[in-house]
């Protein structure tokens, strides 16, 4: 007897099987509006993230509670009570506080800038290692459209891939499906940022000639009409030019952390070509040297 | 759990617990275990039905899935149905050589489909995306496997409290056991 006995039903079964899904390979996903047959799963599934995200705040509130008490010897138990019982409120505040510190800091941005924007909070990440993406609350009914920029006060997140009625789907910079228009702000040599790891993207298309060096900060060159101008994407680490060929490889770390992304803003109007405030571009800088 | 009771909820049990272990993971574990890769136990629930289940029924399981998921990732959906079908084969071929009941089987399988799982979509992206895979991520596949043991009694315990991983599984499928 064989390995797997096989008669001719069995492999065309096999052949069958294994065919429909490379022929599904083909069939790209298009960007823009989730299709209706999706919309149901969608609001099944972002409904479930949005719970679990809320119990996560709990989980995370209540795991940094523990680890704050694990030096505190315990007196007695009753001080020990009242001691956990003012931690307890004690993170909660210190959550509100960091919470209202991040807000005011968007706030600030966003009145700062002359750029439309719409604030929407994370509530899932991709699933598979390989890919890139968040899933945000918001979608078609506060005004978002596919393709538009994602941002924090810090930098590029990404561009929208999906929209449904109260959720998107954001593609990342660090994603490989990723292409961006940008510019390296020192020497304002021209190239598209392309995707690479989790932790990593490239800079494509620049001449050789082109001055690039470890530590410059790409931003975004503003001609794709989506993101404002001279924005933050990423800071060179690597330049490789090899001794043939008419281009460079650039290697760069976003700006913005692929963790800890709680809020984001979404750009419904640019303002093309509009290059940032001075005022912008003086926090950006005081946060990067802090 | 009583076997005859539940037979015909096997499949949305099992589709309704990728949903919620997807979930989780996209929205708890990013969140929470930033540090840590997350261990795509969505997938975990995938192998153990391969083991438990008939083909047809993990064919329709893996399809209905993928399609599910596409709103928790931008992986195509036929690398998708491809990598876990060819998984499914794998496994039922596996299955027919080797066979042992407990926790550890499942672990050793599902160790070794996620490996498959990483290897099969650099694969497929080598070959139909533009922006292939650059990293080979050797590091956190290892980190996935490492804290899928981690959690392998959890889900384990769900798993085989649904329908437990039992040889007699194998005569529902028709197939003989070797060894």
């Amino acid at each position: 007897m064989g390995l797997f006995p096989l008669n001719l039903k069995k492999i065309v079964g096999l052949i069958v099987i294994l065919i429909i899904p490379i022929l599904l390979i083909n069939v790209q996903r298009k960007p823009g509006e989730v299709a209706w047959f999706m919309k149901p799963v969608f609001f099944v599934t972002t409904s479930l993230q949005k719970l679990y995200v809320g119990f996560s705040s709990q989980i995370r509130g209540t795991t940094s509670e523990y680890l704050n008490l694990v030096h505190i010897k315990h007196e007695n138990q009753d001080l020990q009570t009242q001691v956990s019982v003012l931690k307890a409120k004690l993170v909660q505040l210190e959550e509100i506080r960091l919470e209202n510190s991040r807000l005011s800091k968007m706030l600030d941005f966003k009145e700062s800038t002359p750029i439309e924007f719409v604030a929407a909070k994370v509530i899932g990440h991709d699933i598979v290692r390989q890919h890139s993406t968040l899933v945000i609350n918001k979608g078609k009914r506060s005004g978002i459209q596919q393709g538009q920029a994602v941002i924090t006060p810090d930098g590029v997140v990404g561009t929208i891939l999906t929209i449904a009625e109260n959720f998107s789907q954001v593609l990342r910079v660090t994603d490989r499906y990723t292409d961006l228009d940008a510019v390296v702000q020192r020497t304002r040599a021209r190239g598209i940022v392309e995707g690479l790891s989790n932790t990593e993207c490239q800079l494509k298309y620049l001449q050789r000639t082109d001055d690039v060096q470890d530590g410059d900060l790409v931003v975004t060159s503003g001609f794709d009409g989506l993101f404002p101008k001279g924005f933050p994407i990423g800071k060179v680490t690597k330049v490789d030019k090899k001794s043939y060929g008419i281009t460079q490889t650039v290697l760069l770390t976003p700006i913005v952390s692929t963790i800890n992304i709680e809020e984001i803003f979404v750009v419904l109007k640019a303002n093309d070509h509009q290059e940032l405030s001075k005022n912008n571009k003086e926090n950006i800088v005081d946060e990067k040297k802090n | 759990m009583n076997d005859s009771g539940l037979k015909n909820w096997y499949l949305p049990l099992f589709i309704a617990l990728v949903i919620l272990f997807a979930a989780f993971e996209s929205a708890i574990w990013k969140n929470i275990f930033e540090f840590l890769p997350s261990p795509m136990i969505w997938l975990s629930v995938i192998i153990y039905a391969c083991i438990v289940r008939p083909p047809f029924e993990c064919l329709i399981l893996i399809y209905s899935t993928s399609f599910i998921l596409q709103t928790m990732t931008v992986t195509p959906i036929g690398f998708m149905i491809f990598i876990q079908t060819i998984l499914m084969i794998f496994i039922k071929i596996f299955k027919t050589r080797i066979f042992w009941e407990g926790r550890s089987y499942f672990i050793f399988l599902n160790c070794l489909s996620l490996l498959i799982f990483h290897l099969l979509h650099l694969f497929l992206s080598s070959f139909f995306e533009e922006n292939p895979i650059f990293h080979i991520q050797a590091v956190s596949w290892f980190g996935e496997m490492m804290t899928f043991l981690i959690l392998s009694p959890i889900v384990f315990g769900i798993l085989s409290f649904i329908l437990p991983l039992k040889d007699s599984q194998l005569d529902d499928e028709g197939m003989t056991v070797h060894g």
